[in-house]
């Protein structure tokens, strides 16, 4: 029978620093909660350590960053150090928000994986999660 | 590698210092596992698993986080098991909990959450709880396991269900915090917590609950959002724990419990199989035949 | 000349000979657009409205004259004949001298009054030497932690003939008694100083989430600057009760009308219970709107909220002076709105939402900028922002007549019905127990959440356009040659030096006993802060010293967790 061990994709999705504009992350839960993923949602004030302690203690496959108080580049490239120092390199590491261009192809070569910016649909990120969890997944069985 | 295997592996490497990663990762084992394939050996360390219910609304997140604070000040490693509903069209989830359970966690690295989303039938996922618990019980990591739920019904009676000791929690006055308390819950509690203690209405409400379950029931009353009484109700689950530690009491409780849990790992089994053959049907009394010997035939094989 | 005459009335009658005889033969020939047409706030737009639409509008009791109760044509008899809006550009970055230096650039080209943006660490009342909080320090805002910034953000500027928006909340009673004491320190009396404190905690909570502590301890502060505004700096307005960030984080226009009235309520009935009439304070309150995209509801919205809240005052509060009915309001153009595809876009779309607001009688407006998406203005898009509004003044005439869309079918029957939908909001949260009870029990979180997410279904089924975003859509990310804001690293070290410099130079002993005194305050809910608060800001004491003080006494709030 095939139900009853189910799987799914978990995300963390976190707010890092003081910025409080949460409208865009919790959008961005409720339609990977409405595309049948579990998001651990940390809320906002976390600290790269506590994001760092949710996505281990979770075992989430993805996690989404936003932030639209011009600090993106120091809490991710943080975060990109944390996660390969506890062996996370695997992890699909998203960034949304108010992100220029040019911080954006910065931020990729720390480590992130993708940055979406404001106006993306959430059937993108959606589509792009399955993508990359989804190969993942059937790489490692 | 089995799971079982696996499982093992992972909780070794967790063991030898590697911190929360294969912990968690073996959870997420028996999480994707059916629960009647996970099969755990008996903790030799038992550690007290604490269930934590009640209606939406009473605080329990917030009382929880103080549970962590006040364990933590008499040096007990805490872990916590959050469970959210799933929603039944999508079958995702937001797990909020973490998030109400934040603050009393910022800056500490000892305290191991995790967050469940109740997946499947709720005897699936009672079992699957009660299994997560039992490999934090093997881990040998924590000195006492609360078992949070945010959902209420017939879930969070079943996962409570498995718990040792059932803390059920409620506010002050008759209304609908009390009225909604399923009876099946308020029978099996084994401690009372009212909390928003400082509202009016307490000693009706103490009161009520004595005259319901017995005047000997355990009653604590707290107000989480200041920390007052928390240390009480810290104290009132050791001395219950203490006190099953005598006389083979947690051997019979975990007894009972076991028996529980076989009952709802096996009508989780015989639901998903009924739901399988659930276009065959015809008669009632034909398709509980025919599903219980499909079931025999299954299960022997 | 002869007049062609008729017999025929504009009825129901023969309004519906007209849709079954004209309009629908166009519909066949032409199928409409949609399948139903409604504001951004779900409320029916019909094809044509007429004189039937607006039958039961009492043009004495509803729309009545500029100047007058219930003001739904303007707060002021003359407006733009006699005085125009003002331009007020938000400006904030770096040290208290980069900010400084954006208020003369903006004061060089024509903006009339200023408005502060502070760092994240200010506004939520952490000094910029906190351990955690070091790389938030002037990114987003101006870092402030104690007067000695103050004095240098307004260097040059003559704070008797110029008027201040400090866009500060959680913090603002600091920010509060740190503008007095420029002046103050300058010789200028508190009774010359013009301006205002957003202050408004409560849309903190359900929407932009810089708050500190409880909602109601924070409700008492604000009360506190109200009742301390009143008697040292009359002709300054302590609260600016706000409904463009809620508007910003998905609420609809009659969200944002109903549920910004609800706060201002909220602070005059606990103003009340401390035994302060609300005539005492009302007249100083003002109010701060999210112009958006549907061009004619804004107007409307305007509109509503002026004659909802003269009613409110009046009726509810039992409020007598004319000066209490009295909405001013401050606008900005939504942010939320602008894209990042196609910038240059976002200029045509901030330009159509100021003249909204113009139409629907604003005091005062912020114009945002094109490269809003990305960063804190450019010195050339705040400009193009400027610009667009001394267009609107000089070039279009629309500044020319007061409320033009005074009797138009749809705008007075659109103002109707913002008008009572924002009313009937109201009423639900009076019910529940007021708006602090509609913060703690989520009620008003998930309303916002709700709209935020229907928006969002919207958008992506492409029930609603957003050039550029889904439709019209290329790879153009131009900005025309703009280079997007840069904010110097070193800003941080160099606060934190001054900030050192300040502690080592002041009078601890002084500092002490000042924080203590206002501990002491803080228990007693009805007691006003704000003498101590202005004792410590004199002081020198820091704005975390001073926060810190209030959150050991009241704790902090924790963040909603509504989806």
């Amino acid at each position: 029978m095939s139900n009853a061990g189910t799987q799914a994709i978990k995300v963390v999705v976190a707010k890092p620093g003081l910025d409080g504009h949460d409208r865009g992350a919790k959008v961005v839960a409720r339609a990977l909660r409405d595309a049948g993923m579990e998001v651990v949602y940390t809320g906002i004030y976390q600290t790269p350590e506590s994001i760092l302690r949710a996505v281990l203690q979770e075992d989430a496959a993805v996690l989404g960053l936003s932030s639209l108080s011009g600090a993106h580049m120091e809490y991710a490239t943080e975060l990109c150090q944390l996660l390969r120092d506890n062996g996370r390199e695997d992890l699909l590491f998203l960034v949304g928000g108010t992100i220029p261009e040019d911080d954006a192809a910065t931020l990729k070569e720390a480590g992130v994986d993708e940055v979406f910016g404001p106006g993306t649909r959430t059937e993108e990120i959606v589509e792009y999660i399955r993508t990359r969890v989804g190969a993942a997944t059937q790489t490692a069985s | 590698m089995s799971t079982q295997a696996e499982i093992e592996a992972l909780l070794a490497q967790h063991g030898n210092g590697a911190g929360w990663g294969p912990l968690a990762r073996a959870i997420t084992r028996v999480e994707n596992s059916p629960p009647w394939d996970v099969a755990l050996p008996v903790p030799e360390r038992p550690v007290h698993i604490v269930g934590i219910t009640g209606p939406p609304g009473v605080g329990k997140s917030t009382l929880t986080g103080r549970l962590i604070e006040a364990y933590a000040a008499v040096d007990a490693r805490v872990a916590v098991l959050a469970i959210d509903p799933s929603s039944p069209i999508t079958g995702g989830a937001v797990l909020g909990d973490r998030l109400r359970m934040e603050t009393y966690l910022m800056g500490r690295d000892d305290v191991f959450v995790r967050s469940l989303a109740s997946r499947g039938s709720h005897g699936a996922i009672a079992s699957a709880t009660r299994n997560v618990a039992r490999l934090l019980e093997l881990s040998d990591s924590f000195d006492v396991i609360l078992i949070e739920t945010v959902g209420a019904g017939q879930t969070e009676v079943a996962i409570a269900e498995l718990a040792d000791t059932i803390a059920l929690v409620t506010v002050p006055g008759l209304g609908d915090a009390v009225q909604a308390i399923k009876a099946g819950l308020m029978e099996v509690a084994d401690l009372i917590v009212v909390n928003q203690a400082d509202r009016p209405g307490l000693r009706e409400t103490v009161r009520h609950f004595r005259l319901t379950l017995g005047r000997d029931v355990q009653v604590a009353t707290t107000v989480a959002t200041e920390g007052t009484g928390v240390e009480g109700l810290r104290e009132k689950l050791d001395e219950r724990w203490a006190s099953l530690g005598q006389n083979g009491g947690l051997a019979a409780v975990r007894a009972r419990k076991r028996a529980r849990e076989a009952a709802l790992t096996a009508e989780a089994w015989t639901r998903a199989l009924a739901d399988e053959l659930a276009d065959e049907t015809d008669d009632l009394h034909t398709a509980v035949k025919r599903i219980l010997e499909e079931a025999a035939r299954r299960w022997s094989a | 000349m002869e007049r062609v005459t008729t017999d025929e009335t504009l009825d129901a009658e023969r309004i519906e000979k007209w849709r079954t005889e004209r309009l629908s033969k166009d519909y066949e020939r032409i199928p409409p657009r949609r399948e139903q047409f409604t504001t951004l706030s779900g409320i029916p737009v019909d094809d044509v409205y007429t004189p039937e639409d607006v039958k039961d509008v009492d043009p004495a009791r509803d729309i009545g004259l500029p100047g007058e109760y219930p003001f739904t044509r303007g707060p002021h008899a003359s407006m733009y004949r006699g005085r125009p809006w003002t331009i007020r550009q938000v400006a904030g970055f770096g040290q208290a001298e980069d900010t400084n230096g954006r208020y003369k650039f903006l004061l060089a080209h024509g903006e009339t009054g200023l408005s502060t943006d502070f760092d994240l660490p200010t506004l939520l009342g952490h000094d910029s030497d906190h351990p955690e909080f070091g790389r938030e320090v002037g990114k987003i805002g101006v870092a402030v932690d104690t007067v000695v910034d103050a004095h240098v953000l307004f260097d040059g500027i003559p704070l008797e003939e110029v008027s201040t928006s400090l866009t500060i909340n959680a913090s603002a009673a600091v920010a509060l008694a740190m503008y007095l004491i420029v002046g103050d320190e300058r010789g200028i009396p508190g009774s010359k100083l013009t301006g205002t404190t957003q202050n408004d905690i409560l849309k903190e909570y359900t929407a932009q989430n810089e708050f500190i502590f409880p909602p109601l301890q924070a409700s008492q502060l604000v009360v506190d600057t109200m009742e301390y505004g009143a008697e040292v700096m009359p002709r300054f307005n302590p609260l600016n009760a706000c409904g463009y960030h809620i508007r910003d984080a998905g609420a609809t226009a009659v969200e944002e009308v109903g549920l910004t009235l609800a706060a201002a309520l909220c602070y005059l009935e606990l103003a009340k219970e401390r035994g302060i009439e609300p005539d005492k304070l009302a007249p100083r309150v003002s109010f701060f709107w999210n112009v958006h995209n549907n061009f004619l509801e804004e107007i409307a919205k305007l509109r509503a909220a002026r004659r909802l809240w003269a009613r409110l005052t009046r009726e509810r509060l039992g409020c007598t002076d004319p000066r209490s009915w009295l909405m001013r309001a401050h606008c900005q153009t939504s942010g939320v709105s602008l894209t990042a595809q196609q910038p240059l876009n976002n200029v045509a779309r901030t330009a159509i939402q100021a003249l909204a607001a113009v139409l629907g009688g604003t005091q005062s407006l912020h114009t945002n900028s094109l490269d809003e998406a990305f960063a804190i203005p450019s010195e050339e898009a705040i400009k193009v922002a400027v610009r667009t509004q001394q267009i609107i003044l000089h070039e279009t005439g629309a500044a020319d007549v007061v409320d033009p869309f005074g009797g138009s079918y749809y705008v007075e029957s659109l103002t109707c019905k913002i008008e009572e939908e924002a009313r009937d909001l109201i009423h639900r949260i009076d019910e529940m127990g007021g708006m602090i009870a509609a913060i703690e029990n989520g009620y008003a979180n998930q309303l916002i959440a709700d709209s935020a997410w229907e928006q969002q279904l919207a958008l992506e089924s492409n029930d609603r356009i957003t050039v550029g975003v889904n439709d019209f859509v290329d790879d153009d990310t131009s900005l025309a040659g703009i280079e997007l804001f840069k904010l110097d690293p070193g800003v941080g070290e160099r606060q934190r030096k001054r900030l050192a410099e300040v502690k080592s130079s002041r009078e601890e002993r002084r500092v002490a006993d000042a924080l203590r005194a206002l501990e002491v305050a803080a228990h007693d809910l009805h007691r006003n802060r704000m003498p101590f608060i202005e004792e410590a800001v004199r002081a020198r004491a820091t704005v975390g010293e001073i926060c810190n003080v209030l959150r050991s006494v009241w704790g902090e709030y924790q963040p909603s967790t509504v989806f």
